[in-house]
């Protein structure tokens, strides 16, 4: 095989130094003239029937344009990807504290402050509802008028009980996980506005132009030829702009307007009205037998979505078939429930539910491997899945899956292999250090969900290529990643393929940039599209060279023929093409996918991302705070096409999952959240971020674009049961509650007699 | 929701006369900007009334870090960065370097002012249990003339100040470090940067071999204002600092604070935290002493 020239090179991105100057137009620094500032009127109750709505005073407001609140919504006024639970503004009943009920469009931002203010709302408050177990009692007060379970299922392979009464050791216990914000850079936002064809365009962060466009039409009874849907450049996302956040809104501003109305969420709005990660109560009854082999896992798993199910049903099933981890386990038992209530709700966010399943079973396997007196890493290597085993719910897994050479590097590691050392070097009585391991495991691509991505390909009559795709970046790099792609099955100059992006009106769909497929995804479909552009190219030169086809190959920007050496370049070619009208192919890829299994909407996954997380931890037992001073992440990633990027999004997962192991947590109270501010929503700064260090392990997954497969989420994922195994390492406690905030583990040691005391 | 800052009068004099000229017409209605880092927030937060601001951050003649007479003077406007860098400080008062650097971030410690710090009035400041420790007095001035005060009477009750509408503060004063005294600066915040404390204290002791002179501790975050630790210095006047001596004084803590429930914490957290970071701080300073 002939050496890459792009693929695996640490190509600089182009927006990089744009971003780097801050001159990069993100949806929040958009204008136009005549522009219109819109301001939402949110809920004040989590749980109240709505009896009148008056905004006379709001619109006498000098300035105020428009005022609009349920009864200027065309259609049902529901909308939702799953469930089609969630009002466009709410008519009957606010169920969390960032419901919107009216939105404001004025001449300035001062007069929709001001008027947004003066919305009055006279409200019955009802009992709510925030405990989600409570929430599955019959009497509990109802979310919805069809009762608060959104979902459940139970999934049953082989014999639990059984298992259990073989087993040589068994590990039960019960793991709580917490709401955390995305806390992009950007909150939600976006400019709309009506074009000369008296269409629609909202221009928005979010992660697929196509679906919010579907979301928009569905919502507001409007046909699909007058929206058009633009995702420019979006500061963060990850998973927060899966689902649609303001763009109903903003389309519905525009018809009712119709001028260009520009939305931004504040960050306390953001907080408070924005999607959050699950919180989960899951239980687990693992077994092992004597020789170290997993045996059984009954699991109960209840996850809070809040007060409408956006995109949990699919979360709910991602924790499902993630709840085993990478192993082989052959009787697992496991019950889940989706659970409505009057608190946040919950969405989308990198790990789409594998997160607080992975931080409950990789205690599992911490304490297993404690009770058998195996090593911990060698244990998990004893169960790991390798390529051609059956999996929990009986897959087979036919794809790349290097986990068990993920755990081998673990192993070798200096963190791991002179961990004693490590822990030694404390120069404070009160401080105690430890080192933990976790593994994780994600499926990429949607599962048994059928998936289609389509990406155009141009040569442009100068020669050089367009690539024109729906996915969207946003801040993962995926813009340069198809440009090497491109520039690589093309043999040309990497200068000479420009990307387009995101926009309905000129890329086709590329589904949802979302569950770490993007490369994947769009990759394949453009490499389609290559082998079109290929045939094309090859058809064109051999009439011009009076050469077969068959005896052409592209090389270094020219058609060439293997025989007579002689060439065209791609220039002379692009004319011709473009003559004829033949200068532009579309590639398809359909993910292959199997029929879901009985009790499962996408289960099962054909293709896994899978790493391994080393923490080494100090734990000042006097104040319960916890530092972590170095992390190891080991990704199983496939081919890497480009290692900046790939570093890039390997250390932001893991930052983000040191935030949500260490403070990162949304205190929601009764209904009523206690920290919309940045200042008390603790995100890792700075100084919090220790050393990273980012290990590929490299088996190429043969269907994908030159090997490569999904990493976006997976690097987030074994973070935080790492952290908190390296501080029972430290301290000898446990914490099956997150965050392992300072007061947190400072109770949790007091309790255990941990802490630094006169002696 | 926040408050309309477009709409305020903002007064932006070139002298420190001019200044207090406004100050002493307007009074309670204007409010003093220094660096903002507060001011500005708690405006946007609508906590603070929106009044007219009376902008000093020009004020140059503010901005000056002086070692005279036995003396370390700190003009109102220099900022966390200044301290952190001025060899003066450093020497001077190495503490008040120390708790500088743990202020928010770099950002916020370019842009924020110690008299910024003294006059916002938080009980969580990391300026202040510093400055209670070194015995710091702060200078206010009006028109009618200046008047310095020691810090710890300036505080009268939660953001409440010995200081009348038409004054100024102007300088922190306190007298050089000696050479047998010792000090040590704790935060304890819930992150590493851009923390606020959820309790934090400053120690300082005077030194006789190893035996402890004298000693002051201050604590933030823990009443409506910083406390002293009366009981806990008393306690280890003439001693030698063994943990149980330390243990004795920590505890003895508890009797000078009265900690709230907030976000950042509970005040039974607060209660242990206090205890602990004296106790630490006493183990530290002893640490040092040994070492030498």
């Amino acid at each position: 095989m002939r050496a890459f020239t792009w693929i695996g090179r640490p190509v600089p991105r182009r927006d990089a130094l744009e971003k780097v100057k801050g001159v990069m137009r993100f949806p929040t620094d958009l204008h136009m003239p005549g522009m219109l500032y819109a301001m939402t009127h949110r809920s004040k109750y989590p749980h109240a029937r709505i009896k009148r709505i008056d905004v006379s005073k709001a619109e006498r407001v000098p300035g105020v344009v428009a005022i609009l609140t349920h009864e200027d919504v065309p259609g049902r006024n529901r909308q939702g990807i799953f469930v089609k639970d969630r009002p466009i503004l709410a008519d009957d009943k606010v169920r969390y504290i960032g419901d919107p009920i009216a939105l404001v469009a004025a001449e300035t931002k001062e007069a929709a402050e001001e008027a947004v203010k003066l919305i009055e709302v006279e409200y019955e408050p009802l009992p709510g509802i925030f405990d989600p177990i409570e929430a599955m009692k019959p009497d509990a007060p109802k979310v919805h008028d069809k009762g608060n379970i959104a979902r459940q299922t139970r999934i049953r392979r082989g014999d639990v009980e059984a298992a259990f009464r073989r087993a040589a050791a068994i590990v039960e216990n019960t793991y709580y996980t917490h709401p955390v914000a995305h806390a992009f850079l950007e909150p939600e936002a976006g400019l709309a506005y009506p074009d000369e064809q008296g269409r629609i365009v909202v221009v928005a962060g979010g992660q697929s132009a196509y679906r919010d466009k579907h979301e928009i039409c569905e919502s507001l009874d409007l046909p699909p030829d007058m929206v058009r849907v633009i995702n420019p450049p979006t500061g963060g996302a990850f998973g927060g702009k899966d689902d649609v956040t303001l763009q109903t809104h903003l389309a519905l501003l525009v018809m009712k307007t119709r001028r260009p109305v520009k939305l931004v969420w504040s960050r306390e709005e953001s907080m408070r009205a924005g999607f959050k990660r699950h919180p989960g109560i899951i239980t687990m009854k693992t077994a092992a037998d004597s020789d170290g082999n997993l045996i059984a896992h009954k699991v109960k798993i209840i996850y809070d979505t809040g007060a409408y199910a956006s995109l949990g049903p699919a979360v709910l099933d991602v924790a499902i078939e993630n709840c085993p981890g990478p192993y082989r386990i052959p009787n697992i038992d496991i019950e889940a429930y989706l659970v409505y209530t009057n608190n946040h709700v919950a969405g989308a966010f990198r790990g789409f539910g594998a997160p607080q399943v992975i931080f409950a079973m990789e205690q599992q396997m911490d304490m297993l491997a404690e009770k058998l007196g195996m090593d911990k890493v060698e244990f998990r290597l004893r169960n790991a899945l390798r390529r051609g085993d059956v999996a929990a719910f009986g897959n087979r897994i036919e794809t790349s899956i290097a986990i068990d050479k993920c755990l081998e590097a673990a192993l070798n590691h200096p963190l791991w292999r002179n961990r004693e050392e490590f822990k030694k070097t404390v120069d404070r009585p009160w401080l105690k250090r430890g080192v933990g391991v976790a593994s994780a495991i994600k499926g990429f691509t949607i599962g048994a969900i059928p998936d289609k991505g389509e990406v155009e390909l141009e040569l442009r009559e100068d020669g050089r290529f367009v690539v024109k795709s729906g996915v969207v970046e946003m801040g993962q790099g995926v813009s340069i990643v198809l440009a090497q792609i491109a520039a690589e099955a093309l043999r040309c100059d990497i200068n000479d393929v420009e990307v387009v992006l995101s926009d309905t009106s000129l890329t086709p769909d590329t589904s949802v940039t979302s569950a770490s497929r993007a490369t994947f995804l769009a990759g394949n479909a453009l490499l389609d599209a290559v082998k079109k552009m290929e045939e094309r190219l090859r058809t064109e030169a051999g009439e011009i060279l009076g050469e077969s086809p068959g005896d052409l190959e592209l090389q270094d920007g020219h058609v060439v023929s293997k025989k007579s050496g002689r060439r065209v370049p791609y220039r002379e070619l692009a004319g011709r093409l473009a003559a004829k009208g033949s200068n532009r192919v579309r590639g398809v890829f359909e993910v292959p996918v199997v029929k879901p299994i009985e009790g499962s909407l996408e289960i099962p996954h054909l293709y896994f991302m899978l790493g391994v997380a080393l923490a080494l931890v100090e734990v000042n037992t006097l104040t319960g705070f916890t530092r972590v001073l170095k992390l190891v992440e080991i990704i199983d990633a496939g081919r890497v096409i480009n290692p900046i990027g790939f570093e890039g999004q390997v250390e932001g997962g893991a930052i983000q999952g040191l935030g949500y192991a260490l403070m990162e947590e949304s205190k929601i109270e009764q209904g009523y959240l206690r920290n919309p501010e940045l200042s008390t929503y603790l995100i890792p700064t700075a100084p919090d971020i220790p050393e990273i260090e980012v290990i590929p392990i490299e088996y190429p997954e043969e269907s994908g674009p030159f090997g490569a497969k999904g990493i976006g989420e997976i690097s987030l994922i074994p973070v935080a049961p790492a952290i908190i195994n390296a501080i029972y390492d430290a301290t000898g406690v446990r914490l099956n509650k997150l965050p392992a905030s300072p007061e947190n583990v400072y109770w949790a040691l007091k309790k255990a007699g941990k802490t630094y005391r006169r002696t | 929701m926040s408050a309309t800052l477009h709409k305020l009068n903002v007064y932006s004099p070139d002298s420190l006369h001019e200044a207090l000229r406004i100050l002493g017409e307007k009074g309670e209605r204007v409010k003093v900007l220094a660096g903002g880092t507060d001011l500005i927030v708690q405006l946007r937060a609508g906590v603070v009334e929106p009044r007219e601001i009376l902008n000093i951050y020009g004020l140059d003649e503010l901005r000056y870090i002086e070692i005279e007479g036995g003396r370390l003077r700190i003009g109102a406007l220099t900022t966390y960065m200044d301290i952190i860098q001025s060899g003066k400080v450093a020497k001077a008062a190495p503490i008040l370097v120390e708790a500088s650097k743990t202020v928010g971030s770099p950002q916020i410690q370019s842009k924020g002012t110690i008299g910024g710090n003294i006059c916002n009035a938080s009980p969580a400041a990391d300026s202040l249990p510093p400055l209670y420790v070194l015995n710091a007095n702060v200078v206010l001035q009006s028109l009618d003339g200046r008047r310095e005060i020691p810090i710890e009477r300036f505080y009268l009750g939660y953001k409440k100040m010995d200081m009348r509408p038409e004054e100024l503060l102007v300088e922190v004063n306190m007298p050089v470090m000696e050479e047998d005294e010792d000090a040590v600066f704790l935060k304890h915040g819930l992150r590493l940067g851009d923390a606020i404390s959820v309790v934090n204290a400053a120690l300082l002791v005077k030194w006789s071999d190893d035996t402890v002179k004298d000693a002051r501790i201050a604590l933030g975050a823990v009443a409506p204002t910083v406390v002293r630790a009366r009981d806990a210095e008393e306690s280890l006047r003439g001693r030698r600092l063994d943990e149980n001596v330390m243990w004795d004084a920590a505890e003895k803590t508890l009797r000078h604070i009265s900690p709230i429930t907030d976000v950042r914490g509970t005040a039974e957290y607060r209660r242990e935290i206090a205890v602990n970071l004296v106790f630490m701080g006493l183990w530290e300073l002893a640490y040092r002493r040994g070492r030498r």
